[in-house]
């Protein structure tokens, strides 16, 4: 992620705007395939599911580098969800356990309720264990590549258990 | 029948035992919003009347277990009349209070009146004593301690009447300290002195004390409030949390809220900035964040959003 930056100092890339940038002016404007992860074949991939634009494709591709990368997961895999114009992310952490769904979005989106109940739906599907409650996590990306995960369950899920130390 | 009284889209009740039946055996809250008499500078603790949250009152009149009722205002025509029968009531206790006072004076002055005599009897020993000693001081011819002496026989000479009239100390007391204004007590009404005719309040009917009627909003949350407490939980307002309710497992005195609910129409946009700071938040104060939304079949979607740290 950091070669990013050192290969193209001079790109101000902010990454989100990627997929927009062609073509104004004569020079010829920086994209995410003119980097080495233009090349790099989950990249191609993620191109190949014709699902929107170059910038949600490169949100994708951040993400699967961050659970590859920096969380160490195991396996992660790209699927398109056409009905929904989704690129979902379907892996798992550690060797042997069940399967979770990453939905990777920019952190200017707006979702609805109902959308966020289809995706729940369409998550089921992808993990392929009914018995399990609904649920994805969302990978909400900033213009500076950081990422937050939040995990959104279908139902009431209880907080963690109140430690409440006993100081006296 | 609870009655609890709206003015202007806020429904308040003010009986204790009304706020205690709705807390215990209907599980509504609300929240105590008056300054006690005793504390009026501070708020962490508050009495009477219980505020209740418009989808709070409108419950509570669905499954009929209070009457709203619009609460009577003051006519100004009968303003004038009612400050009058005020002012009056107050002279009339005044007069009273004076006498009572005046009589319990009296009856202290009784009970002290040998010691009264006493101190008298050992005051005018010690005056003569000290004219005497002042005679012979006066004698070696100081100027000073005359002028003193002679102030000090003013002195004596000014209660020289009360001591001189024993036979008649009931009128000078009386004459002397009648009871001041500002020694006034003052009743302060708990309840009204006679009950006012209320006239009952539609919730189904937008009106002036009634605004929440057909507003999108408070059909939303009330939808959604309803259906929380059908299944049991208590819920508070979430102001301080930025949500629309705090949900808790039961009484808020015994548990901490579990969900901060956010109540969103099925197709409202979300802004995912507003998810990210409401989870972060949720997560800090160790609660989930619950989006809510009524469902076209009438039920309620509930998702539950909590922070993800992906180890």
């Amino acid at each position: 992620m950091e070669e990013r930056a050192d290969s193209q100092p001079s790109s101000g890339c902010s990454g989100l705007d990627a997929g927009s940038v062609h073509g104004s002016g004569s020079a010829h404007s920086w994209a995410p395939e003119d980097a080495w992860m233009g090349t790099h074949p989950k990249y191609l991939e993620m191109m190949e599911l014709h699902i929107g634009d170059a910038t949600q494709v490169y949100i994708a591709f951040l993400v699967y580098l961050d659970l590859m990368e920096s969380k160490s997961w195991h396996e992660v895999n790209c699927v398109g969800l056409p009905e929904l114009q989704l690129i979902c992310l379907v892996g798992t952490e550690v060797e042997g356990e069940g399967l979770q769904t990453v939905v990777p979005t920019s952190i200017s989106a707006s979702f609805s309720h109902n959308r966020i109940r289809e995706i729940l739906k369409a998550s089921r599907k992808l993990q392929g264990d009914p018995d399990l409650p609904m649920s994805f996590t969302l990978a909400i990306v900033e213009s500076d590549s950081t990422i937050v995960y939040y995990k959104l369950t279908d139902g009431f899920v209880l907080p963690d258990p109140q430690n409440i130390s006993l100081r006296r | 029948m609870l009655v609890v009284e709206v003015a202007n889209g806020r429904s308040l009740v003010w009986g204790a035992e009304a706020v205690q039946a709705l807390r215990e055996r209907l599980g509504v809250g609300g929240r105590t919003v008056g300054a006690l008499p005793r504390g009026p500078r501070q708020n962490s603790r508050l009495g009477l009347p219980l505020l209740l949250l418009p989808e709070e009152a409108r419950l509570l009149a669905e499954i009929g277990a209070v009457t709203l009722v619009s609460a009577p205002r003051p006519d100004p025509s009968q303003h004038a009349l009612a400050l009058a029968s005020y002012r009056c009531q107050q002279e009339q206790s005044f007069q009273e209070q004076s006498v009572l006072a005046a009589e319990a004076r009296e009856n202290r002055r009784q009970e002290l009146q040998k010691k009264i005599a006493e101190g008298q009897a050992a005051k005018k020993q010690k005056l003569e004593r000290d004219a005497r000693a002042g005679g012979s001081r006066a004698a070696e011819g100081s100027q000073t301690a005359r002028e003193k002496e002679i102030k000090t026989g003013g002195g004596q000479a000014s209660g020289e009447p009360r001591e001189a009239g024993p036979s008649s100390p009931r009128v000078a007391s009386d004459r002397v300290v009648p009871l001041p204004r500002s020694a006034l007590l003052v009743q302060l009404a708990t309840s009204r002195p006679r009950p006012v005719k209320a006239r009952p309040l539609d919730w189904r009917v937008q009106s002036k004390d009634w605004p929440h009627a057909g507003q999108p909003v408070h059909e939303l949350r009330y939808s959604i409030y309803r259906d929380l407490w059908e299944r049991g939980f208590f819920l508070s307002a979430a102001g301080k949390f930025g949500g629309d309710f705090l949900v808790y497992p039961g009484d808020p005195l015994r548990f901490h809220a579990h969900y901060i609910a956010q109540c969103w129409a099925a197709k409202d946009p979300i802004p995912l900035q507003d998810l990210v700071s409401a989870g972060r938040l949720g997560t800090s104060v160790r609660k989930t964040l619950l989006l809510c939304s009524p469902q076209p079949d009438g039920k309620v979607a509930y998702t539950s959003l909590q922070w993800a740290s992906l180890g």
